[in-house]
Order: structure tokens, then sequence, then C-alpha cells
């Protein structure tokens, strides 16, 4: 196991993100913004033994909602569904983006797949991520000789 | 009912949130959708994190204002890594016209989607006339 200083990982969460965000304009083809590019934002909260990732998702079906995990990164998949119009009705204003959506995340450590868990609360989704065991710092006992 | 019946009037909101609150949670502009239907026009903003009891819909005079107020969540025992967005408050004003029933406005949030709906007055529905035949 490779011994990591905590103050390197907090270097290595401070530096660009490779964040391989992408807008498929499935739907919305008069909408030129998309997701805007940054879409759904997202925040990540760390410690010793988990990380804490939230991202605003409002509108979201949690059924349309696809999360994996494979080493050290979070993806998050997901679709907003556009607003069901009847034929008669008229957009006068348009900002809200809608289609599919995914955004990476690279974890800070490796984490215990089976134990990651994920709810979507008024339009806010937040996964929690616990620390996998044996990628726990161990102290080390020195024996005199 | 035209175009400009309901209307994001921006710039203001924040002036008067600036003024009037105590340091506050910083103020945002929820983006938003409107469309029109046969008696309806309906405002669609996404407010995430908010829940029905954290929204205030009020009108006043020809100004519909809506504000979510979403708890910040505690992270205790967490420290921010990395960050896209802050905790806040959303609000947006729309003018409306007069065309519109004051007394039924309604509003509900889902899933962080708030959704106002505005009827219009009897006089701006859309009437449909059937054209006869021979």
């Amino acid at each position: 196991m490779l011994m990591r200083n905590w103050h390197e990982l907090d270097d290595l969460l401070f530096k660009p993100w490779l964040d391989l965000f992408r807008y498929h304009p499935t739907f919305g083809a008069a909408r030129t913004a998309g997701w805007d590019g940054a879409l759904p934002r997202v925040n990540v909260w760390t410690n010793d033994d988990a990380v804490l990732v939230t991202a605003e998702a409002a509108g979201v079906d949690p059924s349309s909602l696809d999360l994996s995990v494979q080493d050290n990164t979070l993806t998050i998949r997901g679709e907003r569904q556009p607003l069901s119009l009847a034929d008669e009705d008229t957009y006068h204003h348009r900002e809200r983006c809608y289609g599919t959506f995914e955004r990476t995340v690279e974890l800070p450590f490796q984490v215990d797949v089976e134990r990651v868990s994920a709810s979507l609360r008024d339009g806010v989704l937040e996964v929690q991520l616990p620390r996998a065991e044996n990628d726990k710092p161990r102290r080390i006992q020195v024996t005199a000789g | 009912m035209s175009n400009q019946s309901l209307q994001p009037r921006e710039p203001d909101v924040l002036q008067r949130a600036n003024e009037n609150e105590a340091p506050a949670l910083p103020v945002f502009v929820p983006r938003g959708d409107i469309y029109e239907t046969a008696n309806d026009v309906v405002l669609v903003l996404d407010v995430p994190g908010a829940n029905q009891e954290q929204v205030e819909v009020t009108l006043e005079g020809d100004l519909l204002t809506v504000t979510a107020t979403p708890t910040v969540p505690a992270r205790d025992g967490f420290t921010l890594a990395y960050r896209e967005y802050v905790p806040g408050r959303w609000q947006r004003e729309f003018r409306v016209s007069a065309e519109v029933d004051r007394e039924r406005i309604t509003a509900g949030v889902q899933g962080g989607v708030l959704t106002v709906t505005v009827p219009k007055r009897e006089t701006a529905r859309r009437h449909k006339i059937p054209v006869r035949g021979d």
C-alpha cells in the first residue's frame, strides 16, 4: 500500500479536476446553452474517512440517475426531461436546460464501493463514499531492537 | 396576452436584497421558463435545495416576487475540498399584467423545481371560435 501524506491529497484535490462534462443535445435543439457546460454544479467535502459529493439536480428524476465508481472516479449520469407542454401551449421565455448529463469526480482515495450511498432530496443529490478500510492510513509501531 | 405580460427583472432584486437584509446569504437569480396555456401563464424556476415551506411567493402591485431560502446543510466533520456552488437564496421578480387573476395564483415545489401558475382573467383567455362549414 502506498503511504501518502494527507496534505498531498489536499493539493491533489485543488488541482484542476479532470471533469468530463458533456451535454448531449438529444432534446432542446432550440436551446443553445444546454447545461451551460457547468451543470449540474458539484461540491466535494472530505475528511479522513469519507468523501461527500453534492450536486444541484433540480427536476432530475431519481430513476434517471446512474452513479458508478471505478478506481478513484465517481461518475454521475442522469437526465432531466423537458416540460411536457400541450400542442397549443407556447413558451415566452426559456432558460432552463434539459437533456442528459454526465459528470466525473476524481476521489482523493479508494472508497468502499459496497458502502456508497446516495439520496436525492429537493433537487440536491448527495453521495456518501466511505473510504476503503485498506486505504486508511495506519500507524506503524516502531519497536526497539 | 402579450409576450410582455411577464417579464423578468433581475437587477432590482439584487440591489434590494443588499440594502434591506442583514449580512445574509448571497442572493441568486434562479433560471426560469415561462409558458402560456389556454388559461394560465406558468413560471417554472429551478430552486435546488428548497422545499415547500422555504418558498415564498408574493404579489405587490404588479410585482410578483418569488423567494426560496433553502436550509444550509451542516457538514460537520467535513472540509470543503472543491466548490462550484455556494449556499444562498433564490429570488426573482416578475411584472405581471392587469390581465391576470390576482386571487387565484398558486405555487408548488417538487424536486427543487418551483412552479407558479398565474391564471389569466376570463377576458384574456384564448377562446376557440368554431368555424361552420356548409
